[in-house]
């Protein structure tokens, strides 16, 4: 009876131990080769919710944007009361912006204010360049938050009559060129120099001339139906960030690019697909369906891109080569790590903050263990070192055995160490053809350099035994023996 | 008798002028060698889905539906050689309904031949070799074709020129073969819910 209870104990003790899984609010996935959610554990789980209150500012209003510097200063765009919220890395505010002051050409000194700015960029050296919405410009701040300059509407023979300069995010590069997206803007990325002058609008679709559209439009459609086709040529870029490297990742409707800066799209596509979020949805139309529409996308040093869904408020998390990391998330939800409308994301070190229009609040996301191995494995890959890579990949499959890229990752280790048989069984379960193919041609060579010896010697000493003996059958001698004929060898 | 029909497949295959002409006037083929044929392609081409090399293998092998392979090459077959008995009756020709059926299932041996070594070797070969496996799995329907085409020409004994037009009515005709089931199912699907839909409305009133 003792026993028995008390191995009722060791049960229950056990399976409360699993109650890990159900700490997140929500569900957390990745997708198989076949394009199948397959569950695994969540690579982040909320750690920490702030509100304006917290802060010591007074609630937020629709805030739009979040930003963290390099040095892990963080900047919150509070929309709706119209500035910009600057703190150190501990959530300490340090400044609160929503004046400014400006030296007219005269001489006079003039209040200047913001007007529902919606997004903003900080360069290296704390220079704020702020998405001024409502004013239809940039305004340019130095770390002191002291006027610079603003950059007005873009002017050029190029820009249509009907344009209606609405900037929401900003991103700049290392030669000081600023990016501007917005909506409504389906022309491209609009591209001002270092000046504030306007360069050209990249990023944008090339117009191939389609055999079918050519003969439709020229001779059935009426002048209102062409009009209305100039809006499925257009692209437009919900969203932008930058990397180290200076590659622009924007988001468009059905994935997220990486634009070189010529505005190319050198996006690495995994099994033929960019990185686009859900690959399976409900309809369009029910409630939360259709494709993944990223509102906000960020990248950190190791070109890690992480997506915000819109549609279903998930986050999903690509590295260098478009492999899904993780994905986790959802709105609406009542629950802390759940959002109503979440807007912008930000890397802030390894940990993700989200911020929430709907809720006015910042969410923290933190790295469990597996996301931290997941992550560790991913940045040792991206540094060549294939062969640390693989011992964490190895430790990530024993919590995921799923997991089709740890597969991949342990797979390419042991094909630089020549170990080919063990490396093609491996590519078969990460379901990669192309490595498979490498590992097997090698692994083909191998076995044939080894039984080629001994097959082909094999081959002649049975030719020349077949020979000899059909020499020695032909050259028997009849012997004669009580009428019968018999035969020995001569 | 089976076994020589079973194996005077591959003399149709390679020398289809000759072999169609003795397989109607010199019944050299068989009725039941003809099924056994049939069968045989639905087992080649379950073996090629399912053990093709990884590499070439873009199927998802948990997910083989034998029916489904089945009634493919079965349906097809079927309204194929309705279709074409039909409407040569219509336009003279001279093969019955057991010679169609014969002709066509002989013609489909290629695939029996190919696909079979093909996904052996497939295991083997490397992805840089992809354009010998896409070639060789490609002739079978060409092959196929050009089987189907001579054997239609031979046993309704038409001029090329016939036979090309008997080939596209046919299909035409599996159109509206299709199009008449599909009527006719829903026709019943109707008849059925009336029946229901009355049933019912006498439960619940009676009670």
């Amino acid at each position: 009876m003792k026993k028995f209870l008390a191995a009722i104990l060791a049960a229950m003790f056990v399976l409360a131990n699993c109650a890990i899984s159900f700490a997140a609010p929500y569900e957390s996935y990745n997708y198989s080769y076949a394009k199948e959610p397959v569950p695994e554990p969540p690579s982040y789980l909320p750690a920490k919710i702030i509100t304006g209150k917290d802060l010591g500012v007074g609630d937020l209003k629709e805030p739009e944007d979040i930003v963290v510097s390099k040095q892990g200063d963080i900047y919150i765009v509070d929309t709706g009361n119209n500035r910009l919220i600057m703190l150190d890395k501990d959530w300490n505010v340090t400044r609160v912006v929503d004046r400014f002051e400006r030296t007219n050409k005269n001489g006079t000194i003039q209040q200047d204010t913001l007007s529902a700015p919606q997004g903003m960029f900080v360069t290296e050296d704390g220079t704020m360049y702020i998405a001024d919405t409502g004013h239809k410009r940039l305004v340019v701040l130095d770390k002191d938050a002291k006027f610079i300059r603003e950059i007005g509407a873009p002017k050029s023979s190029v820009i249509r009559k009907d344009f209606d300069y609405k900037p929401r995010k900003v991103v700049v590069d290392k030669a000081n060129r600023i990016y501007v997206v917005g909506p409504g803007m389906n022309d491209g990325i609009i591209e001002f120099d270092s000046d504030g002058n306007f360069v050209q609008f990249t990023g944008s679709e090339k117009v191939e001339p389609n055999m079918y559209y050519y003969f439709w439009y020229r001779t059935f459609a009426t002048e209102a139906q062409r009009k209305q086709t100039m809006k499925y040529i257009a692209k437009e870029y919900y969203t932008l960030d930058i990397d180290e490297q200076g590659f622009l990742y924007a988001a468009s409707s059905d994935s997220i690019n990486r634009l070189n800066n010529q505005g190319e799209d050198i996006t690495k596509k995994k099994n033929e697909q960019k990185p686009s979020g859900d690959l399976k949805y409900r309809p369009l139309g029910i409630q939360n369906g259709g494709p993944s529409k990223f509102i906000d996308v960020c990248v950190d040093e190791f070109n890690i891109v992480t997506g915000l869904d819109q549609v279903r408020g998930r986050i999903f998390t690509y590295d260098y080569e478009s492999n899904l990391l993780s994905v986790f998330g959802k709105a609406p939800g009542d629950q802390e790590g759940t959002f109503k409308a979440p807007v912008a994301i930000e890397n802030m070190g390894d940990s993700l903050l989200i911020l929430d229009r709907d809720l006015k609040r910042i969410t923290q996301f933190d790295l469990t263990e597996y996301g931290r191995m997941v992550r560790q494995a991913v940045i040792l890959h991206y540094n060549g070192d294939y062969l640390k890579s693989a011992s964490v990949w190895e430790n990530v499959l024993k919590l995921n055995a799923n997991s089709e890229q740890a597969y991949v990752g342990i797979g390419k280790a042991l094909l630089r160490q020549n170990k080919n048989e063990e490396a093609i069984k491996y590519f078969k379960l990460g379901n990669d053809r192309a490595y498979y193919s490498k590992a097997y041609k090698k692994y083909r060579r191998e076995v044939i350099r080894n039984i080629f010896g001994p097959i082909a010697t094999s081959i002649i000493v049975l030719l020349i035994a077949w020979r000899i003996a059909r020499k020695l059958w032909d050259r028997r001698a009849p012997v004669r023996k009580g009428g019968e004929k018999t035969y020995v060898v001569r | 008798m089976l076994l020589d029909s079973l194996r005077y497949c591959i003399h149709v295959a390679f020398h289809p002028f000759d072999g169609f002409w003795d397989l109607k006037h010199e019944k050299r083929g068989n009725a039941k060698a003809a099924t056994i044929l049939v069968f045989l392609v639905v087992l080649s081409r379950v073996f090629k889905r399912q053990a093709t090399g990884f590499i070439f293998n873009f199927n998802d092998v948990n997910t083989l539906n034998l029916g489904y392979e089945f009634r493919l090459i079965a349906v097809s077959l079927f309204m194929w050689v309705i279709a074409n008995w039909c409407l040569t009756t219509l336009m003279d020709g001279e093969g019955s309904l057991k010679d169609i059926y014969i002709t066509t299932a002989y013609a489909l041996t290629p695939f029996i031949l190919v696909y079979i070594p093909l996904t052996i070797i497939s295991n083997y070969l490397i992805t840089e070799e992809g354009a010998f496996y896409n070639f060789f799995n490609m002739l079978p329907t060409v092959w196929f074709c050009l089987l189907l085409f001579i054997g239609i020409m031979i046993v309704h004994q038409y001029s090329i020129k016939k036979t090309v037009l008997t080939i596209f009515l046919t299909l035409v005709g599996i159109g509206i073969i299709i199009f008449l089931g599909l009527l006719f199912v829903n026709l019943l699907e109707d008849i059925s819910n009336f029946v229901l839909t009355l049933y019912q409305e006498l439960v619940f009133r009676l009670y």
